[in-house]
């Protein structure tokens, strides 16, 4: 049984203690993100099944007479504060290890450690029976191709790491294979470029250079950090920053 | 009656049935006599092996008492049981019997009972001879090919059974040889640096079981010497390239080669092998106890600390170098500095300076840079060099709330007391 109160942003359920209840949650959660416009989500969806989960079990001990509230509300674009209450003894959250165990077998321990890898932000009550977590509906990075003229400019709409890098060498490829030769990366929405993501820009660069040798290479709107990896890395020597 | 068959064997009509090669055994079942005989005589000139019943308790004996037929023909409309109850009585011996029903007249119940039952097709009597044939001839290729089609699928599922078996056995080869794999390049990377000349602690954590940070230490006849490498990536490739560069590294540390050449030949060396997108950052840090001295190259590697006896101050190391595995040719700026007992130097890889956590509240992200680093490193510096290693890592884990987004090593070194006299 799972009692719903929904508002502007957020949405509050009321459920007995009983393992059956988390699929009807999981569901109206799924509901309240889509009408919120986030996909489905699983980053959240995982956060909260495995937070009531433990509410159930181990908090309230799958006493179907104790209740488990729980609380999702929108605090900001695409992020969520999740709160998960228990009516149970709550347990002492100082000691709690929260990185992820080595034995992969080890499911006890895994439990808010995964939550933990899920969300920003992880942070109990006094009494250790409710939990409240920070977590951002996750967004890929996808790569912008625009033409000015005789320049080629590349947007990425975020961070560039190793999950993105395929698509962006793929991207890159098909650019030289086009006989382009200039140009322009946009990095004002990058806040952070891994070593592979770096040594994927710096083939393209090599191969660019080789195929023409007017080649031109601009980095445009790059935070402070960004710049800095360049400067850090000579990258600044192959890519102009501006 | 006999009547020999198109092929071999004899058939037998009427009560006396013997299951020739090649016909199929038709029970035909009707209360008209005339029926019977005309159904049964096209039949069996066609080859079946016939049996005739009058009514549906005689036809069910007979089903029961074996053999069941092949086809079932049978009216509707009988005494003692009519043909609705035998089409499923008999389908309780035998499943997927076939049947055709012999109507005289539409009656739409019936159909509808039929149709429920399920039954091949109907013969409208009168019955011409060509399409009783014809119809018999039908549904028994359909029976036929559904029992192909059976046997078809249930072959089809052993085999596919068996190249499952085969595919989990191969899978289970190969995690055991990646298991294997891991655990030489353990022992491969295995830290020497138990009895070094220095003092030193260290702390690591890869990303992944294999690849990336990489650090080893070295005694030379004069001192020691230490590298830290982080190679780009996290898959097998990366721990190949780390096996390589403990490997040349073991190598310079015998020839006594300097940091640059080390660098250089290692350059070239990644360049070589295969793709050429394997990047490497490194430090090359060559102590000399005897005259106190420290030599230092670097590879476009997050710069190394140093804190002063009784400092409270941690100061990076200036020296810049190339990135290596990227460039065709590479150049390093030498560093030169004065070592004092007690001195200490942190070295560690990007993992630790990009260790970063998001804002609850506002979503946003902090990073803890070197500038960071240096403040925890700072907070320990009173510490014994174990314990400030322990803490500044504790602080670092907690700082990223133990998210790892790349390999992370740090290493600790302190320079003895009493320099070269006191060790070796």
């Amino acid at each position: 049984m799972v009692k719903k109160e929904r508002d502007e942003g957020s949405i509050r359920l009321e459920l007995a203690s009983e393992l059956k209840n988390v699929g009807p949650v999981i569901a109206e959660l799924r509901d309240f993100l889509k009408d919120q416009g986030v996909g489905d989500d699983s980053n959240v969806v995982l956060v909260t099944r495995e937070l009531v989960n433990n509410a159930i079990e181990h908090g309230n001990m799958n006493d179907p007479e104790k209740k488990v509230n729980m609380l999702a509300s929108f605090v900001g674009e695409g992020r969520l504060l999740l709160e998960v209450e228990d009516q149970g003894q709550g347990f002492d959250h100082r000691t709690l290890n929260l990185s992820m165990p080595d034995d992969p077998t080890q499911f006890r321990s895994r439990g808010l450690a995964l939550v933990n890898a899920f969300t920003d932000e992880i942070f109990f009550n006094e009494a250790g029976n409710k939990v409240s977590a920070y977590v951002s509906a996750k967004e890929e990075t996808h790569f912008l191709v625009q033409d000015d003229q005789e320049w080629v400019v590349i947007t990425p709409t975020g961070d560039i790491t190793a999950e993105y890098a395929e698509n962006l060498r793929s991207i890159l490829l098909n650019q030289i294979q086009e006989k382009r030769d200039h140009f322009r990366f946009d990095l004002g929405k990058v806040e952070d470029i891994d070593s592979i993501s770096l040594s994927i820009l710096i083939v393209f660069a090599n191969m660019a250079r080789k195929y023409s040798p007017s080649a031109k290479l601009v980095v445009v709107n790059a935070g402070k950090d960004i710049a800095n990896l360049f400067e850090m890395t000579r990258l600044n020597t192959i890519f102009s920053i501006q | 009656m006999v009547h020999a068959g198109p092929a071999l064997g004899k058939v037998w009509r009427v009560n006396n049935c013997d299951m020739g090669r090649l016909g199929e055994y038709i029970l035909v079942v009707d209360d008209e006599f005339t029926i019977r005989e005309s159904l049964g005589g096209i039949l069996s000139d066609e080859g079946y092996v016939v049996k005739t019943a009058e009514n549906g308790a005689e036809a069910l004996a007979l089903v029961e008492k074996g053999p069941v037929p092949d086809l079932l023909v049978t009216d509707i409309r009988m005494p003692e049981l009519d043909g609705l109850s035998l089409i499923s009585r008999a389908r309780e011996k035998r499943e997927d019997l076939p049947v055709l029903v012999l109507t005289g007249f539409g009656d739409k119940d019936t159909l509808l009972s039929l149709i429920r039952l399920g039954c091949d097709d109907l013969l409208h009597k009168p019955c011409q001879a060509e399409e009783v044939i014809e119809k018999v001839r039908e549904a028994l290729d359909k029976h036929r090919r559904k029992l192909a089609d059976q046997t078809d699928l249930l072959r089809k599922n052993t085999e596919l059974m068996r190249d499952l078996e085969s595919y989990r056995d191969r899978f289970e080869f190969m995690r055991a040889e990646i298991e294997n794999a891991v655990v030489i390049y353990h022992d491969l990377i295995g830290q020497s640096g138990s009895d070094s000349k220095l003092k030193v602690a260290c702390r690591s954590r890869p990303f992944k079981e294999l690849g990336g940070d990489f650090t080893d230490i070295r005694n030379t006849d004069k001192g020691c010497d230490i590298l830290v490498a982080d190679v780009a990536g996290h898959d097998l490739a990366a721990s190949y390239h780390t096996v390589l560069i403990k490997a040349y590294f073991e190598e310079n540390c015998r020839t006594g080669k300097s940091g640059e050449e080390f660098f250089t030949v290692l350059n070239r060396s990644l360049r070589e092998n295969g793709t050429n997108e394997r990047m490497v950052t490194a430090l090359f840090f060559r102590v000399n106890l005897e005259e106190m001295t420290g030599r230092l190259y670097s590879a476009g590697h997050p710069r190394m600390l140093g804190i002063k006896q009784n400092s409270t101050r941690a100061v990076p190391v200036e020296a810049e170098g190339d990135i290596l595995g990227l460039h065709e040719r590479v150049a390093f700026q030498v560093r030169d500095i004065a070592l004092s007992p007690g001195e200490r130097f942190i070295l560690y890889t990007d993992g630790i300076s990009n260790a970063r956590y998001t804002e609850g509240l506002t979503g946003k992200r902090r990073k803890l840079g070197e500038e960071g680093l240096r403040r925890l490193v700072e907070e320990h510096v009173h510490e014994p060099l174990g314990k400030l290693s322990e803490h500044v890592w504790n602080d670092v884990m907690r700082f990223c709330r133990h998210k790892q987004a790349d390999d992370m090593l740090l290493l600790a070194l302190e320079i003895p007391e009493g320099g070269a006299a006191l060790r070796g």
